[in-house]
């Protein structure tokens, strides 16, 4: 029954830190299965409307909505079901196995004096040979290269089974090289597994090229929202990044290509 | 190392340090001023399990003997063993809830706290306010985990609150100088003066309050990961901190009732399993369960037995034989002590 609403429905979300307005009069709803990219400049909102939508913040009742859940009635460890995160920072102080680690993806679904049984660890391996991790299985979590890690931590997200997979900022720290890898391997859970991605990212022609809709954030408000090439117009880019820019066509899948204009 | 391929190795490992907990126990009550042969001891003891004392004849055993054991050395060993399972169980929820090393129940208040109302019922011969005032750090705890205080906040704040204890039991000393003696006594922890009595008394603290952490190792080895994230992973931070920290500060505070301030027992056991078997609490609470109780019984048998017939209070050598012992593991271990 669940999959007949859409994913994630924003109506007018208001959030405050203090007397700073961070978020104001949100209103977007996403389609099922597709993959969302959020950008906008540093300070725009979009960490916080991420939290808005992982109850890490507790929205005002009526705001936010996972598959038609007002997220406020959900408990964590159904709202954990539904939607898994990798986060900005995936650095882990402590020295678990990155087995261990990804079985803690596991818990929403166990009971308090249950402990991981062969499904789990079944669901868990597949979700770890999906991110080409399995090979890392018993390596110290802090062992792993960065790159690694980003990789075990989404595995731990796949383990949660979501419909909904947020990632903050998921290529910032990487190479170029992985930076690809990692959004080809979002990309394709997206279809295969038909999830709904919502990606923050900061590279305006990754966006471009991965996604199927776009959410530009500007001062905690909505600037533009729809498809990638509508939404990352010269004027827009000007108007919320004060940047000038030129667009060309991508000789290879002439999709718009943003260069900033500079002597 | 990965948990789950070892599961079956720890569940042996911990078979065995139950038996030895047991095997320290037997050789803990053979110990002391008078001497009893060990096998005597053994089958006074094994005389009262059932099912197995047919098969034990207490013939020639001097009635003095069994009265020693049963009624004197076997309640304060039972004794020290609960304390200690308590102290080092508060120590090790504390430090993963806070995920920071130097929580324990004497670092942050909860030991004082309790102990303070231990000086007070002395004074006004009153013996109600022993938990009641463990229970106050409890409170302030619950209304700073309400405002997501930083831990670092809380434990300073619990620190200063060690002292400022520290400074009322100080005063009240001055303040009652024929009680001093007890009070000093009090301050640097003893099982002495135990009875069966006592040991009724906080066995169900321990053995609830012990299920109820090992019930929580799950969840706080997803806090581990960070707040966001465990919430992310469907737990409920804000209600296993407060569980936590409730729990914890009851089980410190029971402990302390009976044995006054133990220091160190619920700082380092933790941390001396921790190197052993590594962070995973589904692991770590059960052998710093038991490492606790080994360790108090045999701090408390050396302070019966190393200078006769004085005995040298409990907290004294858990801190002179467990400090230089800790110092050596933290020298020995060039990682990270705590993040294993």
């Amino acid at each position: 029954m669940k999959k007949l609403f859409s994913p994630i429905k924003i109506e007018n979300l208001n959030w405050k830190i203090g007397e700073n307005r961070i978020l104001e009069n949100i209103d977007v709803e996403i389609e099922k299965n597709k993959f969302v990219c959020l950008v906008g400049p540093n300070g725009s909102g979009k960490t916080t409307l991420l939290k808005n939508i992982l109850k890490i913040y507790e929205p005002e009742k009526k705001t936010v909505y996972i598959q038609n859940n007002d997220i406020t009635k959900l408990r964590y460890k159904d709202l954990a079901r539904r939607v898994a995160c990798v986060p900005q920072n995936t650095v882990i102080d402590f020295n678990f196995s990155a087995l261990d680690v990804v079985l803690m993806g596991r818990t929403p679904y166990l009971k308090r004096f249950q402990s991981e049984g062969k499904r789990d660890l079944e669901i868990v391996k597949k979700c770890m040979e999906l991110t080409n991790t399995l090979k890392l299985k018993d390596r110290d979590i802090n062992s792993l290269s960065g790159g690694e890690r980003q990789r075990v931590i989404i595995a731990r997200a796949l383990a949660q089974e979501p419909d909904i997979l947020v990632l903050d900022e998921p290529i910032s720290n990487l190479d170029i090289q992985h930076q690809i890898e990692l959004l080809n391997l979002t990309k394709e859970l997206c279809q295969k597994k038909k999830l709904t991605v919502i990606a923050v990212l900061h590279d305006l022609n990754l966006a471009m090229q991965y996604s199927d809709y776009l959410i530009l954030l500007e001062k905690g408000r909505v600037k533009a929202k729809g498809a990638p090439e509508k939404v990352l117009t010269e004027e827009n880019i000007k108007r919320v990044y004060n940047i000038e820019v030129c667009i060309l066509k991508n000789p290879i899948n002439q999709k718009p290509y943003i260069i900033p204009i500079t002597y | 190392m990965t948990l789950i391929g070892k599961r079956k190795n720890y569940k042996v490992l911990f078979l065995i340090s139950m038996i030895l907990l047991l095997l320290i126990i037997f050789f803990a009550s053979t110990l002391g001023a008078t001497k009893i042969p060990f096998m005597e001891t053994i089958k006074v003891i094994l005389n009262k399990i059932p099912w197995i004392n047919k098969y034990i004849s207490l013939q020639g055993i001097k009635k003095s003997h069994m009265i020693i054991i049963l009624n004197i050395r076997l309640p304060r060993i039972i004794l020290s063993a609960l304390v200690g399972t308590a102290l080092a169980g508060a120590g090790v929820v504390f430090q993963g809830i806070f995920k920071n090393p130097m929580a324990d129940p004497y670092v942050l208040g909860v030991s004082s706290g309790a102990a303070l109302g231990a000086t007070l019922a002395m004074i006004l011969n009153f013996t109600g306010i022993l938990l009641g005032l463990g229970a106050l750090n409890i409170m302030a705890f619950g209304g700073a985990v309400g405002n997501r205080t930083p831990v670092v906040t809380l434990l300073l704040a619990g620190l200063a609150l060690n002292f400022f204890i520290s400074a009322l039991i100080s005063l009240l000393m001055t303040l009652n100088r024929n009680e001093v003696e007890k009070i000093v006594f009090w301050t640097m922890g003893s099982v002495s003066a135990a009875s069966w009595k006592h040991v009724i008394a906080i066995l169900p603290f321990v053995i609830i309050g012990s299920f109820i952490i090992y019930v929580l190792s799950r969840d706080l080895n997803i806090v581990l990961m960070g707040e966001e994230t465990a919430k992310n992973l469907g737990i409920e931070v804000e209600k296993v901190k407060k569980i936590a920290l409730i729990v914890g500060s009851i089980v410190a505070a029971s402990a302390v009732s009976v044995s006054g301030i133990v220091g160190f027992v619920g700082l380092i056991v933790p941390h001396m399993i921790r190197l052993i078997v590594g962070p995973n609490h589904k692991v770590l609470i059960p052998f710093t369960l038991v490492a606790g109780g080994m360790f108090v019984v045999i701090a408390d048998t050396l302070s019966r037995i190393l200078i006769p017939p004085i005995e040298i209070p409990l907290g004294v050598i858990t801190s002179l034989f467990g400090a230089p012992y800790f110092i050596y593991l933290l020298c020995k271990n060039k990682t990270d002590i705590f993040k294993g």
